[in-house]
């Protein structure tokens, strides 16, 4: 994956996403989910790594969380009525169609983190203006973008000085109430933004002090980015894909049982 | 010889401020001169920068009178884009010219604007960066650099665009002494051989009057002084004025003149006694989460009322050893005791008490809207009586000498850096902590001003504090402290009375201490 030029790599994310979001059966979600799973393990990142754990876990913990409340909240009827119980106002109604909607629910999202997950590892910042402005997007967006990225570095960088420059005032972070914790972040946040608007202004005058332009006739790409053959087979299996795809909704029909009926 | 710059009865004035930053500037600046700037702090050193430039009026808004021709072009009715690419401007933070991700996406920036083919931006940014001795960086992020490569970078980033006229404002003020002394000396070999003008902003007068040619004195946005270097320092009676410093060692044996200060404040008021540890550190290492070993076995004992500065090159790892001090690192290995007791025994509460820290840049310390507040911060927080607060306020105001700002000033926001130092500094020494850790407390300050800041500084040292200093400043080292600890690539190297530090040409030259 981080061979493929970046534009690719936006387009395998956007385009399964939208698939994923047009497949309705719960099989064909499956093969997606194991198709992306498949594309993981080939491009190497190492997703399973220790860095990587704790993020699936929290991720996972938050996805049974809105498989449960799906559930809950779902009320939807069906043939087989598993649980069903009347708090107050509220009808919890559990059954075998509540089960399948929320296992659907739950398998997209799962397909969408893995997509972000492989996209983001895959795929440096640099890696993203750089292809941007391959594709002829305006210097001044890949710039913006570019400015972006910094600034959450600066942001990141000044907020750790801030909050133990706050420390050693005597400031709990760890062990203060959550009241306590929120208006001590707000404090933070409050240095912050009074930094980074004096970091811009300053940014804005070193862009202008050299002479770059937004918008110049003249301007260069020191950077290459073709696009190659692969980029072009994988862009066209995509397509070809999510029309597929667009067509079984019409049709209301699932890919496996068509498959199926074909054979 | 050709006139690239030219002032002609040129006044400035910001749109919000109340009166004129510059008054009546003449001036003619030639090509291939190495002109030093200097004056003290809000003198219009920055703002003539920018008028070079064309930022001023192009870009900033204010009022104007009579013009500045710059290569040939009226900077009132000049394009920004055509004066930005021949006229480079290297500011001081260099944090905030990094405007991409990677040092070679920095440079080539500049390079495309210029309509350069691939091949010519490649050869050029590998020049730049063999100019200031970065070959190798290109693919490193700002993230992975530090101050003083970051500085190159920028410096990197203009010569690239080989533009005609170098305008720097205190391009070196995060560097060690020796780094300090290696960027003039590159600045002063790129003038030679590319017949560059280079205008230098620097509170520095030992650099100035080593490498320019010519030295403009600012006061007030007028000009007090335009000539010959070898003519500058014959008008003491005006530097000291504007609080100029003098270096002693060009004009009589420096080195000698530094002994005497040390050796004089060795005999100061106030003795150390060395008898039970107020800081003890067994076998300390860390290293970051890149792997790179910051420090490496560290030893060492700090008896109350020591007035230490910590030295070493950039990036030697002295402010990682700081910052265990009061347990906002914690130790990979080897222990940490204060007064006795392992730091990890002491809350954050109670080390706030016991360890006062000020940071380089008090924009990162100050987060209340009035002086008052910023000051009761911590005693409210710490839950101190209202009494004792109201007490301690008083007290501290009148020692730092900051009654009169909070007269005049509504909001801390419109502090000078100076004054925001010193109320950082006041913010800490409120909560009355037995020792006291300053970052870095000269860069970017004038020479009155660091006069001012460490005298506050010897006078709580004279009231028995522990103060702990960081500094490249080799003036405050020579002039302030009783002992220097030398920290190089994360070892400790020695822990020694500063007068035998001053003697010794192989320990300043591994703490990067020059007086050049």
């Amino acid at each position: 994956m981080t061979k493929l030029h970046p534009i690719t790599r936006i387009s395998i994310v956007f385009i399964l996403s939208i698939i994923a979001f047009l497949l309705s059966n719960i099989f064909d979600l499956i093969i997606l989910l194991i198709f992306d799973l498949i594309l993981g393990i080939l491009t190497k990142i190492p997703i399973f790594s220790r860095k990587f754990r704790k993020i699936i876990i929290g991720f996972l913990i938050a996805n049974v969380s809105v498989f449960i409340a799906w559930c809950l909240f779902g009320k939807i009827s069906g043939k087989i009525i598993f649980f069903e119980a009347f708090i107050g106002n509220w009808h919890i109604l559990i059954t075998d169609q509540t089960i399948y909607g929320a296992s659907i629910v739950t398998i997209r999202v799962i397909i969408m983190f893995f997509l972000m997950l492989f996209f983001f590892i895959g795929t440096s910042d640099r890696d993203l203006i750089h292809g941007l402005r391959s594709i002829k997007v305006p210097f001044a967006v890949s710039l913006i973008i570019s400015i972006t990225f910094r600034g959450l570095s600066m942001f990141q960088q000044e907020y750790s000085i801030v909050k133990e420059a706050m420390m050693t005032r005597g400031v709990e972070f760890e062990h203060a109430s959550i009241p306590r914790k929120i208006y001590n972040f707000i404090q933070i946040f409050m240095v912050i933004i009074i930094l980074m608007f004096k970091k811009t202004e300053d940014m804005a005058a070193s862009i202008e002090s050299r002479g770059i332009p937004f918008r110049s006739k003249n301007r260069t790409t020191y950077h290459y980015f073709p696009f190659q053959k692969k980029d072009y087979t994988i862009l066209i299996g995509l397509f070809t894909l999510l029309l597929f795809s667009i067509y079984l909704t019409l049709i209301n029909k699932s890919f496996v049982f068509l498959f199926l009926e074909l054979f | 010889m050709i006139t690239v710059v030219e002032f002609n009865d040129f006044s400035w004035k910001y749109k919000a401020s109340k009166d004129l930053v510059l008054k009546s500037i003449n001036l003619k600046i030639s090509q291939g001169e190495f002109i030093g700037i200097m004056g003290p702090t809000g003198a219009g050193k920055s703002t003539l920068c920018c008028c070079i430039n064309g930022l001023i009026p192009l870009r900033t808004r204010g009022w104007i009178k009579g013009n500045v021709e710059v290569l040939g072009k009226n900077t009132r009715t000049a394009k920004m884009t055509e004066l930005g690419q021949r006229i480079g401007l290297v500011f001081q933070d260099p944090e905030t010219q990094f405007i991409m991700i990677t040092v070679e996406d920095e440079i080539a920036l500049g390079l495309e604007t210029l309509g350069l083919d691939r091949v010519e931006i490649k050869n050029r940014i590998e020049w730049a960066l063999k100019l200031v001795g970065l070959e190798g960086f290109e693919q490193k992020s700002p993230d992975e650099l530090s101050g003083g490569q970051k500085q190159r970078v920028a410096i990197a980033s203009i010569m690239a665009m080989r533009p005609e006229i170098l305008i720097l404002d205190e391009p070196t003020s995060d560097l060690d002494p020796i780094g300090k002394y290696e960027i003039i000396e590159l600045l002063e070999k790129i003038r030679k051989e590319f017949d560059l003008t280079i205008i230098l902003v620097s509170h520095r007068t030992e650099k100035i009057v080593q490498f320019c040619n010519r030295v403009i004195l600012l006061d007030n946005g007028e000009i007090k002084f335009n000539g010959e270097t070898s003519e500058f320092l014959k008008h003491e009676e005006l530097l000291n004025k504007l609080g100029i410093y003098i270096p002693i060692h060009l004009s009589q044996n420096g080195i000698s003149q530094y002994l005497k200060f040390s050796e004089q404040i060795s005999k100061g008021k106030y003795v150390t006694t060395e008898q039970d540890p107020i800081i003890e550190i067994s076998d300390l290492s860390f290293a970051y989460p890149n792997n790179t070993q910051a420090l490496k076995d560290i030893s060492l004992k700090i008896f109350n009322g020591e007035f230490i500065a910590i030295i070493g090159k950039n990036g030697s790892g002295k402010t990682t050893l700081i910052k265990h001090f009061n347990g906002l690192l914690r130790p990979q290995q080897g222990e940490i005791f204060i007064n006795g007791n392992p730091v990890l025994q002491y809350s954050i509460t109670q080390m706030a008490q016991i360890i006062g820290f000020c940071y380089q840049n008090p924009d990162h310390q100050l987060f209340k809207n009035t002086i008052r507040e910023e000051i009761e911060f911590g005693l409210k927080n710490l839950k101190f009586p209202d009494d004792e607060i109201k007490n301690r306020y008083n007290e501290i105001i009148d020692l730092l000498d900051l009654r009169k700002f909070e007269e005049i000033y509504e909001s801390t926001f419109y502090l000078s850096k100076g004054i925001r130092q010193r109320l950082a500094l006041a913010s800490v020494l409120v909560l009355k902590p037995e020792i006291l850790i300053v970052d870095e407390p000269t860069t970017g300050q004038d020479y009155r001003m660091i006069q001012e800041f460490m005298k506050i500084l010897q006078d709580l040292h004279e009231q028995k504090h522990t103060i702990i200093i960081i500094t490249h400043d080799p003036r405050v080292i020579a002039q302030y402290s009783k002992t220097v600890i030398i920290l190089d690539d994360g070892n400790l190297i020695q822990k020694l009375p500063t007068s035998e530090f001053l003697k010794n040409e192989e320990l300043q030259k591994i703490a990067a201490y020059t007086l050049q």
